[in-house]
């Protein structure tokens, strides 16, 4: 996968958009349960196209959740797990910090 | 809505055509607040008096009620018919109100529009405004009781479903959100969903 614009959904279809809002609600449902599943393991459920969005919905909800716990998550972390798409973890985490800074140049798995 | 008997409520909205004053005073019983709740919705965000929605609804309801009495809605036979038609009045009522507002802002202040009548990232707006935006002429009603359904009827997920019924209505992203339970980010990607299956329905 290629680095695309972070949040971009002009470029998706309708059945993207359908695919991405299936697998945020089986998301929510699996954390409500205490149950969610890896981040990586829920992106692998759609098509490339639709890859990047549903990471920031997914990321935007991990985050948000471990920042209500208290916990500081470390965008680093993201970016090791999520090389193809730097963006889109700067993004989420500037949305949800406040932390613009962008993301590595170069990054490395 | 507050009348559960279909049958009663044909027949005062039949007293209300007729211009009947019972008819008028029910409608005004269970709606008004309604109205003035819906266009307090839609005025969110926007510089106003504190007695603008009520204005609006008023305007809306004497308007409804008027043109009820000149026999101008002669397919309203439920409380949805109802319902659809004194929405549709009051939101244009409502764009009305704030296109005017502009105009007499012109020059200064925050630059008020239709589109302004969003809520910030709420994008099934923009779908929903194109449905309002029609004149209440009976022939527009009908077509928005027609448009509403078949739109509706797209939505074959509960949430989704639920979602839209509420935004249609004027509740808030949040207050949807307190509803069912969800999260506001939540609503707000269900109706960024409703918006492109509407959009592609409109576009055909």
């Amino acid at each position: 996968m290629s680095p695309r614009a972070p949040g971009g959904a002009a470029d998706l279809s309708l059945a993207d958009l359908i695919q991405i809002d299936a697998a945020c609600d089986r998301f929510e449902a699996a954390r409500r349960a205490a149950a969610a599943p890896p981040l990586e393991a829920i992106l692998a459920s759609v098509p490339d196209p639709a890859r990047v969005r549903l990471l920031r919905e997914v990321l935007i909800r991990e985050v948000e959740a471990r920042l209500n716990w208290g916990e500081r998550p470390d965008a680093a972390g993201y970016h090791a797990r999520f090389p193809e798409h730097p963006h889109v973890v700067a993004a989420v985490f500037a949305l949800l910090q406040g932390d613009a800074s962008p993301p590595a140049a170069t990054p490395t798995r | 809505m507050p009348d559960s008997n279909d049958d009663s409520v044909a027949r005062w909205i039949d007293g209300v055509k007729a211009g009947d004053a019972a008819g008028i005073e029910r409608l005004w019983d269970d709606y008004f607040q309604r109205l003035v709740r819906l266009a307090r919705a839609k005025l969110a965000g926007h510089a106003r008096r504190a007695s603008d929605e009520e204005d609006i609804a008023l305007s809306a309801f004497h308007s409804f009620c008027d043109r009820a009495g000149r026999g101008q809605f002669p397919l309203l036979a439920d409380r949805d018919d109802l319902w659809r038609v004194l929405f549709t009045i009051t939101a244009r009522k409502v764009i009305a109100a704030v296109r005017h507002q502009n105009r007499r802002k012109r020059g200064g202040g925050r630059v008020l529009g239709e589109s302004a009548l969003m809520a910030e990232g709420d994008l099934a707006d923009e779908g929903i405004a194109r449905l309002l935006d029609r004149e209440p002429t009976p022939e527009a009603a009908a077509a928005f009781a027609e448009d509403y359904q078949r739109l509706l009827a797209l939505l074959d997920n509960p949430t989704l479903r639920a979602v839209a019924l509420r935004k249609l209505e004027g509740s808030t992203i949040e207050e949807i959100a307190a509803e069912l339970g969800i999260s506001p980010r939540t609503v707000d990607r269900k109706l960024h969903l409703i918006r492109a299956l509407w959009q592609k329905e409109i576009d055909g």
